[in-house]
C-alpha cells in the first residue's frame, strides 16, 4: 500500500505543473490584443481562464491527495 | 474638519482599539507573540496569507502598473496563482517542521533543516533587509492614500508617522494577533472597495468594462498585450515563475505558516487563494479607467492614479472609506512584517549570534522593544522617497527568492545540499541581487550575446542561477572531502 499512495501522490504532482504550462507556457500563443473575450483583451483572458481551471485542477488534487485523509496531523511522536 | 477626514481618522482610532483588545486573555510570551500560539484556524491563517494578495501593494501598486505599463502587470494575478500551487506541496512540510521542532522564525527553520547557525544568521540578515524595502512600501502607499483621500488635510510625512505610531503601538502589545484581527475587517472593507471601484469606474467614464477596453486599445494599440520590449513576454514569463518561488520565502510569509493548527488548513488555503487573487482583475479595471481620466503621471506618480480619479469622481464621504480602506490595508502587513522583523533580530541575530544564554522573556522583551527601532527605519526610507512601489516589491522579491532553493532541497530524502552549499549559494545570490539593484543593470548589460528575446528576462533569474551554481559545487567540493563532511540532520 505504502508505494501505491507514493505514486498516485507523485501523479498528483505532476498533474500540479499544469497551471505553470498553461499560464506561463502558453502566453507567447495569445498574445494579441483581439479578439476580446468576455471583453476582455485575450492575454487577461487567457491568464484568468487558467486561474479558474488551477482553482478546478488544484480542488481535484486535494480530493484525490491520501494526506487530506483520516485525522488531521497526529500529534508528533517526540516529546 | 471635513467629512473624508473624519472618517480616516476614526478608522486609524479603531484599528489601534481593536488590535490593542486582540491581546485579551493571552499571555504574550514569544510562541504567542511571533505565531499566535500556533493557534489559528481556516478563517485567521485564510486571511493572514491572503494579507498577501491584498496590501497597499496591489491597491495602488497594481492600478499604478496598469496605468503606466499596462499589460506588463498581469504578472500579478499569474503569480500569485502559481505560488499558490507550490504552496500546497511546501506549506505542510514546512508547518510540520515548524511545530515539532516548536519554530518562530525562518532563520531557525535553517538552523533546524541545515544544522547550521551561520546559515540561520545570514538568513535573518537578507530577511530583514528584504523586508525593509516591503515595510516602505506599505508606508509609502499608506502616505499617498491618505494624503490624497484627505484632500491635504493630513501632509503625507504626517500620514506615514500617524501610520507608524499606530502599527508600532498594536504590535507591541498584540503581536500577530493584533494583525490577525485587523486583518479580518481589513478584507471585508477592501474586497468590497475593490469590486465596486473595479465595475462603477468602467462603467461610469466609458459605458462598460468592454467598452473601456475598446476604447484604450483603439487611442494606445497593443497597450494591452505584453510589448515586444521591457515588460515583454519573456519578462513576465521569468518574472511569474520567479515571483511564484519566492512569495513564500518572505520572512513574515513564512512564519504565517507556523500560526495554523493544522496542515490541512494550509492546503485547503493554497486551493481556494486564486480565487480570492482573481479579485485583482477588478484592481486592473479600476487602473485601466484612469488612464484617460487621470492623464499624465509619470515616474514613481503612476501610484497616484487609483486614488486620484476617486477623489475626481466620489463625494467626499466615499473617499474618505477609500482612504480608511488604504490606512487598513497597510496597517495589517506592517504589522506583521514588523512582528517577524522584530522576532528574527531579537531571536536570531541577538540570541543566536550574541548571547545564546539569553531567556525567552529576555528576548521576548527585547524584540518588543525594537518594533519602534524598526519602524523608524522604514519611515526614515519612506521619507527619502524614490522609487514605484511595484520596484521595491520586486527587489525584495528577488532577495527572497534566494532561500528557495535550500528551502525545498531540504526537504529532499537524501539532501544533497550541504550547510556550506546552501551558505554560499544564498551569499551569492544575495549580493548578485544588490549589485544589480544598485547598478541598474538589465541582464543584456550582462550578456549581450542573448538573443533578443531574451533580452527582457528578469535579472533575479540570472542571481537564482548563481545561486544554485554555488550551491552545487560547493556542496560537492564539501562531500569530497571526507574531513569536512557535516552532520546533517
Amino acid at each position: 500500500m505504502v508505494s501505491l499512495r507514493f505514486s498516485r501522490r507523485k501523479l498528483l504532482l505532476l498533474c500540479s505543473t499544469l497551471p505553470f504550462i498553461g499560464m506561463v507556457g502558453g502566453v507567447p500563443f495569445v498574445n494579441r490584443v483581439t479578439p476580446f473575450v468576455f471583453g476582455l483583451p485575450l492575454p487577461l483572458a487567457w491568464i484568468t481562464i487558467w486561474v479558474l481551471l488551477t482553482v478546478a485542477i488544484m480542488a481535484g488534487v486535494y480530493a484525490l491527495d491520501p494526506a487530506n485523509r483520516g485525522g488531521d496531523d497526529p500529534p508528533d511522536q517526540r516529546p | 474638519m471635513s467629512v473624508a477626514l473624519l472618517i480616516i481618522l476614526v478608522a486609524a482610532a479603531g484599528a489601534l482599539l481593536l488590535g490593542l483588545a486582540a491581546r485579551r486573555g493571552h499571555d504574550m510570551d514569544l510562541e504567542q507573540w511571533s505565531v499566535g500560539g500556533r493557534s489559528f484556524g481556516t478563517l485567521f491563517v485564510f486571511l493572514l496569507l491572503a494579507g498577501e494578495i491584498y496590501t497597499i501593494f496591489s491597491f495602488l501598486g497594481a492600478s499604478g502598473f496598469i496605468y503606466g505599463k499596462g499589460a506588463g502587470a498581469y504578472y500579478i494575478l499569474a503569480y500569485l496563482t502559481l505560488n499558490q500551487v507550490i504552496g500546497y506541496w511546501l506549506l505542510p512540510l514546512v508547518w510540520r517542521t515548524a511545530r515539532r521542532e516548536h519554530l518562530v522564525s525562518q532563520p531557525q527553520f535553517f538552523v533546524r533543516q541545515y544544522g547550521s547557525k551561520p546559515l540561520g544568521i545570514l538568513v535573518a540578515v537578507v530577511g530583514v533587509a528584504a523586508m525593509i524595502p516591503y515595510l516602505v512600501l506599505q508606508f509609502t502607499g499608506l502616505g499617498i492614500i491618505v494624503s490624497i483621500a484627505s484632500y491635504g488635510a493630513i501632509s503625507r510625512p504626517q500620514a506615514v508617522w500617524m501610520g507608524a505610531a499606530i502599527v508600532t503601538t498594536y504590535v507591541m502589545i498584540s503581536g500577530m494577533r493584533g494583525a490577525a484581527w485587523n486583518a479580518v475587517i481589513k478584507d471585508i472593507l477592501i474586497l468590497t472597495i475593490v469590486v465596486f471601484l473595479g465595475l462603477y469606474l468602467p462603467l461610469h467614464y466609458y459605458g462598460g468594462i468592454g467598452a473601456m477596453f475598446q476604447a484604450i486599445d483603439h487611442a494606445k494599440p497593443g497597450f494591452l498585450a505584453f510589448p515586444a520590449r521591457g515588460n515583454s513576454v519573456a519578462w513576465f514569463q521569468s518574472t511569474v515563475l520567479l515571483n511564484a518561488m519566492g512569495g513564500f520565502m518572505y520572512p513574515h510569509v513564512f512564519s504565517s505558516i507556523f500560526t495554523a493548527r493544522g496542515s490541512r488548513i494550509l492546503r485547503r488555503n493554497t486551493v481556494v487563494m486564486p480565487l480570492y487573487s482573481l479579485m485583482l482583475l477588478f484592481v486592473f479595471f479600476a487602473g485601466f479607467a484612469a488612464i484617460q481620466q487621470v492623464p499624465g503621471l509619470t515616474g514613481a506618480a503612476i501610484d497616484l492614479a487609483l486614488i486620484k480619479l476617486c477623489t475626481q469622481t466620489f463625494a467626499p464621504w466615499l473617499v474618505g472609506i477609500v482612504g480608511a480602506t488604504g490606512l487598513l490595508t497597510a496597517l495589517v502587513p506592517g504589522a506583521v512584517l514588523l512582528t517577524a522583523a522584530a522576532t528574527m533580530l531579537a531571536n536570531d541575530l541577538y540570541r543566536a549570534g550574541i548571547r545564546p544564554a539569553a531567556t525567552n522573556a529576555a528576548v521576548t522583551r527585547l524584540a518588543k522593544a525594537l518594533v519602534p527601532a524598526v519602524a523608524m527605519v522604514a519611515v526614515f526610507f519612506t521619507l527619502r522617497g524614490g522609487a514605484t512601489i511595484v520596484a521595491l516589491l520586486l527587489m525584495g522579491y528577488n532577495l527572497v527568492t534566494q532561500f528557495f532553493p535550500a528551502v525545498a532541497f531540504s526537504f529532499a530524502r537524501r539532501n544533497p545540499v550541504t550547510s556550506r552549499g546552501a551558505f554560499c549559494g544564498i551569499l551569492a545570490g544575495t549580493v548578485c541581487v544588490v549589485a544589480i539593484t544598485l547598478t541598474n543593470i538589465t541582464l543584456f548589460d550582462l550578456l549581450p550575446f542573448l538573443p533578443v528575446a531574451l533580452r527582457d528576462v528578469n535579472v533575479g533569474l540570472a542571481a537564482l542561477i548563481l545561486n544554485l551554481g554555488v550551491t552545487a559545487i560547493v556542496s560537492a567540493a564539501a562531500s569530497l572531502t571526507p574531513a569536512t563532511v557535516e552532520t546533517q540532520n
